[in-house]
């Protein structure tokens, strides 16, 4: 016997029931301390980067503890007494100036990453905004841009520091950003609960015991330890099991396709704001370069979109960098930097020896 | 707007239905269709306003012809509206295509800018053709200019399909139950529209990303090993399956829960005995058009076998050049011709050695099934590739290896032992068999396809699951005449318990909105 109108409600009541479950996991675990900070109230972003700055071997870093905007903007505002602050994504992660394969030493004799996952043009702006607001500022920011980071909403990620982005972009346009205006409601932070990855990371978590601040043993950089290690400078080490993996891994030829889309690689507005940028900076007594780090050679193998989209981007940036008179430093040709096939982890991440013969 | 988005689901159909259901309540079928007509043109509008022009004066031209028709049927008219529909379809759609082959061929330079497609031109094109020819030929009734206009902006099969005749959707919008909502409808339309947006976002999207990085590297003469270009041939096969497959069941759910009943578009087709047999069961509605519309006016098989091959082959071609302007459709309509020729000449042979009374019907159906599955997974490479370089680059890795040494897997070699060092002789290496690492993770590709290969051979499908409703026009033809007690849809709790898991599981997955496949033609 059929029941329609019983079963009409029951898929309605039973979906929802279902849907209500993952929410609830995803936003109580919240693996990227996305929804809310409950478990920093011992563990705070804070104290993360103070230990951090007076570490000797780096800290450890577990999986889905920290969010790394946190803990890159309080070090933008508590490191002093340094030479270069270094803004970008994961690609610069390895730009360091207290491992071995030191970077930039004829810039930087000291550094401060504070690159970011998926970093990109808001995040030039927000730590641009801490760092300018300094007491001790650094003497030179480096912009690591990636091919997609002169155009804007290419990461939401941002959002993190929002306030800081909207101040700094109401001094450079010297527009007042209303309130509302910055408090729009983004929908993804909702749907966000019910993504099956943010799900699935959620259930691992979980059961796991409390996240504690742990120094790193000493360790060889070039290895790694069982979890991925910041450094005291911000840089980042690598899990022990990536850095293998990497080595065995193949690169597809015009490797795999990352925030890159043919068609729409930058905005001439985010460059217009972005010179500004620079101008303000250079105004406030800070120097500014920028840099570009190699993509593996099989992304530049053959003709694929990637490459012509790496081609395009590098060619307006040395034309930017000629503008504004600044020094353009690298090239996301590995050829160019000296770079041999064995210093990538992936298609897009260059390992610190290979950054080391850029401006060194 | 996407069936499968969030805005679609959780906005537009809960307030297009509310309305229809508030309207229909009280008696105003033809508000109720007004309604529903200015919700299809917002969907419509959605993709790109000012091709909403496009299609009223399409609607308005069409039916003014067919009035004209219907009060004289002149030749003349006929094919002033037929040349009127194939020109804004030729010139949108192939007039690109034309002018870079024209080019090409004089060593010309013809500028012409690129012209933007507009979504579903080819299969309201199609509709409103067969609308023509029938009002000529004296086929159709006084239809309403209103019920006209539903007929072609319908939302459901708007964008890509069904391909819907005015004889079978017609008459139910002028049904007097039409306009109100039943909980039997809604219920049915329901759990076809979430089997289908399971089927496209959990299924075909997630083969997808080991079929689109093989095609680009193939079109970026990229050396693919053949464990590659096979991967990446079969899992766009599966693609294409569950992408079309779960549009028609979503488009199908969308109307009943209107209590419109679309026809059947879609019916198993890799469970196909024979390449003939496929096209009985892949885009069903396609195929009926170019039979009745194109096959048949061109004599069919009423003038022998060679008749009937050119026929057939002229047929495919034109199939072909329907999905797309560009010669690897041409061709890829053309490998299809020459196989339903060829299958047309075994089965006039087999018959004619009286093969069929030997028990050859079973072999025939044991090997046909994995014969008409790799002949269509061949075709397919043709069809997805962007270009003949990138199709043939793929059929040189399946069938040659690229004129490399065949790759295994690394982890291989120890275990041979001496039989290993034999193997190299014979022109085998152990790089790996995914050696340029375009397949993606290829552990997880290789189980995908293999449970993909069950499902579209061994499952029922999802109209198979509720047909006791009725959920199709045309299923009954291909019921099996035995009836099978489990797995028929009940509206029941515990069907409702796995309907309700599968739609969560299909929401979640709905974080990045991927076209349909089929709305590119």
């Amino acid at each position: 016997m059929n029941n329609y109108e019983g079963y009409l409600f029951k898929i309605l009541f039973l979906t929802s029931v279902f849907l209500l479950i993952v929410a609830s996991i995803s936003y109580i675990y919240d693996p990227a301390g996305i929804y809310h900070n409950s478990f920093k109230k011992h563990n705070s972003p804070s104290m993360y980067a103070d230990r951090l700055l007076k570490s000797r071997n780096g800290l450890l870093w577990p999986e889905y503890s920290w969010n790394r905007r946190d803990v890159k903007k309080i070090l933008a505002k508590k490191s002093n007494n340094i030479d270069c602050a270094i803004i970008g994504s994961s690609h610069v992660y390895q730009v360091s100036s207290v491992r071995k394969n030191k970077s930039l030493t004829n810039i930087c004799e000291s550094i401060t990453n504070l690159g970011v996952d998926g970093g990109t043009f808001e995040d030039f702006l927000a730590l641009s905004y801490e760092l300018i607001n300094k007491k001790q500022k650094p003497n030179t920011i480096v912009f690591g841009i990636t091919p997609w980071a002169l155009d804007f909403y290419r990461d939401k990620r941002w959002g993190r520091y929002g306030d800081s982005y909207y101040s700094m972009k109401e001094i450079l346009t010297e527009n007042k950003i209303e309130q509302n205006s910055k408090d729009v409601f983004d929908w993804s932070y909702l749907v966000n609960l019910i993504n099956p990855l943010y799900f699935l990371q959620s259930i691992e978590q979980v059961g796991k015991k409390e996240l504690k601040i742990n120094e790193a043993p000493v360790f060889e950089h070039s290895i790694g330890l069982d979890t991925l290690v910041m450094l005291a400078d911000g840089s980042i080490i690598s899990r022990s099991k990536s850095i293998t993996n990497s080595k065995t891994t193949r690169i597809p030829v015009g490797g795999t396709v990352y925030k890159i889309r043919p068609g729409s690689v930058y905005s001439e507005v985010a460059i217009a704001l972005f010179t500004k940028l620079v101008r303000k900076l250079n105004e406030s007594g800070i120097n500014t370069v920028i840099l570009m780090t190699p993509y593996h050679h099989n992304v530049w193998l053959n003709n694929n979109p990637t490459k012509k989209v790496l081609l395009e981007v590098e060619a307006r940036i040395r034309k930017l960098g000629s503008v504004l008179g600044i020094d353009v430093l690298g090239s996301y040709n590995p050829e160019k930097n000296g770079c041999s096939p064995d210093e990538f982890f992936d298609h897009m991440h260059a390992k610190d020896s290979c950054l080391s013969k850029i401006a060194n | 707007m996407l069936f499968n988005s969030y805005i679609f689901i959780f906005v537009f159909l809960p307030i297009v239905l509310l309305g229809f259901h508030f309207i229909g309540q009280r008696g105003s079928h033809r508000i109720a269709i007004s309604w529903l007509i200015a919700a299809s043109l917002f969907f419509y509008g959605w993709w790109n306003p000012a091709y909403l022009g496009l299609i009223l004066v399409s609607i308005i031209f069409n039916f003014t012809i067919g009035g004209l028709l219907e009060k004289n049927s002149s030749k003349l008219i006929l094919a002033l509206g037929i040349i009127v529909n194939l020109g804004l379809l030729g010139y949108f759609k192939y007039a690109n295509f034309f002018v870079n082959n024209i080019n090409v061929l004089t060593n010309g330079n013809i500028h012409l800018e690129q012209i933007i497609l507009p979504l579903a031109i080819s299969f309201f094109t199609f509709q409103q053709i067969t609308y023509l020819v029938d009002v000529y030929y004296r086929l159709t009734k006084n239809y309403d200019f209103l019920h006209y206009c539903l007929f072609v902006t319908f939302f459901p099969q708007l964008i890509a399909g069904p391909i819907v005749h005015h004889k079978e959707m017609l008459p139910q919008f002028t049904r007097d139950i039409f306009g109100k909502l039943k909980a039997s409808h809604l219920a049915v339309g329901s759990s076809i529209f979430i089997l289908g947006l399971f089927k496209k976002v959990v299924l075909a999207d997630n083969i997808a990303i080991h079929a689109t990085p093989v095609f680009e590297a193939a079109e970026n003469d990229v050396v693919l090993t053949m464990f590659e270009a096979w991967g990446g041939a079969l899992a766009y096969t599966f693609q294409l399956y569950f992408d079309f497959s779960g549009y028609s069941d979503m488009a199908i759910g969308l109307a009943r829960m209107f209590g419109v009943v679309l026809p059947l578009n879609f019916y198993s087709p890799y469970k196909a005995n024979s390449i003939i047999e496929f096209w009985r069961r892949w885009h069903i509605t396609l195929s009926r058009f170019l039979r009745d519309y194109v096959y048949i006016p061109l004599g069919g098989n009423r003038n022998g076998h060679v008749h009937r091959y050119k026929n057939l082959m002229i047929t495919m071609l034109l199939g072909g050049f329907w999905h797309g302007a560009g010669w690897t459709f041409v061709i890829w309509g053309g490998m299809h011709g020459l196989f339903i020729s060829i299958n047309h000449a075994w089965n006039a042979f087999t018959k004619r050695i009286g093969a069929r009374r030997f028990g050859a019907q079973l072999v025939a159906k044991i090997f046909g099934r994995l014969i008409t599955f790799v002949a269509v997974v061949i075709a397919w490479v043709m069809f997805r590739a962007e270009s003949l370089a990138g199709a043939m680059n793929m059929y040189s890795g399946m069938f040659f290896n690229n004129g490399k040494a065949i790759p295994l897997p690394s982890w291989l070699e120890p275990m041979l032992g001496d039989v290993s060092g034999a193997l190299k002789m014979l022109g085998f290496t152990y790089h790996g068999m995914f050696y340029n690492g375009v397949f993606g993770n290829s552990n997880q590709g290789v189980i995908m396809l293999f449970f993909m290969l069950l499902i579209v051979w061994f499952s029922p499908n999802t109209l198979d699951w509720l047909k006791d409703e009725k959920p199709a026009l045309g299923l009954d033809k291909f019921l099996v005449k035995r009836e099978r007690k489990f797995l028929v849809w009940k509206a029941n709790g515990l069907y409702a318990l796995i309907v309700a898991a599968i739609a969560a599981v299909a929401i979640m997955y709905i974080q990045q909105e991927s076209e349909f496949l089929y709305f590119q033609f």
